[in-house]
């Protein structure tokens, strides 16, 4: 893990109990610093080549500070805040993200969200969750909508 | 058609791109696994998945991979994007917009997604320092045996 990241909840710490999940309630939580070289290694696992992962100098021509963070990866931090807190049960149902603003490698990303619904499907609690993703500049970059599935407990 | 939605683009929407995805393999979770540092029990192995009481899966945005078969190189533009996969606009460049995936079961180690992504529409906007075309695709991804798995809308913003 990157020495300045750190997560605020871990799977293997208690999850969150289902009867506490109401609207409003706040998703614990994530931050994340992504090296260039970590950026490099999220966008091989998925495949993707784009050169604003990449090149500096392209960037720089967009008006942006140098290579920017592949938004696969922002997007991922929301569904695993919510995965944290709702913990190892947990299936990840849909997500919806938007990237408001580009964000940057080596820069302290802050994850935060809310419970905004709260359902029954059979043995399952489905939780909506909206998110936010903001850079140290406190601008949002990602905001999210993620779905996520846990079993019901008794 | 606008400054950047020329008869050229405009002759995207409805195309139609066929997806042939590769098998997911244990080694392209652990790749994403550590990449993202995403450690869910669930993702990372059988016997952590097992231990906490839950099936091994495979992480949700894996599909991108996975939905992603190697290309030869003459089919990527100089930005990265596979050819097939944008239209031409302006600059010829872009970035990702909005992303909405439901996934109707979580994917597995050896599912193998085939899909037809479409180009559904095109609209020009206004930005605060330029044009731009933000594009829409529709994807429905299928597993081996052709159930429905994955439903996407993706928004390119092309400029």
């Amino acid at each position: 893990m990157n020495a300045t990241s750190k997560f605020v909840s871990d799977y293997t710490s208690q999850p969150t109990p289902v009867a506490d999940l109401q609207p409003g309630a706040a998703v614990p939580p994530l931050d994340r610093c992504v090296s260039r070289v970590q950026s490099t290694l999220y966008t091989a696992a998925i495949r993707f080549a784009h050169q604003v992962h990449f090149d500096d100098e392209m960037c720089r021509a967009q008006g942006w500070k140098g290579v920017i963070l592949p938004g696969f990866l922002l997007g991922n931090w929301c569904l695993e805040a919510v995965t944290r807190m709702l913990g190892p049960q947990s299936v990840v149902r849909a997500v919806s993200f938007r990237l408001t603003s580009v964000a940057y490698p080596d820069a302290l990303h802050h994850i935060t969200g809310e419970v905004s619904k709260v359902e029954q499907d059979g043995d399952w609690t489905i939780v909506t969750c909206t998110m936010a993703v903001n850079d140290p500049d406190e601008t949002l970059v990602t905001k999210a909508t993620v779905t996520v599935a846990v079993p019901t407990t008794e | 058609m606008g400054v950047l939605l020329d008869e050229d683009a405009l002759a995207w929407i409805g195309r139609q791109v066929k997806v042939e995805g590769d098998e997911i393999t244990e080694s392209m979770v652990q790749q994403y696994v550590f990449a993202s540092e995403d450690d869910h029990p669930a993702y990372v192995s059988d016997s952590s998945a097992a231990a906490a009481g839950t099936e091994r899966v495979v992480p949700p945005m894996l599909y991108q991979a996975a939905t992603r078969p190697f290309k030869p190189l003459k089919d990527y533009s100089p930005d990265g994007i596979v050819v097939e996969n944008r239209p031409y606009i302006g600059s010829g460049q872009s970035v990702g917009g909005t992303l909405s995936v439901e996934w109707i079961r979580p994917l597995r180690i050896g599912d193998r997604l085939s899909a037809v992504k479409t180009l559904v529409s095109m609209k020009e906007k206004d930005g605060s320092t330029r044009k731009f075309v933000v594009v829409m695709w529709e994807t429905e991804y299928r597993d081996q045996i052709g159930e429905l798995v994955i439903r996407e809308r993706y928004e390119q913003i092309c400029f």
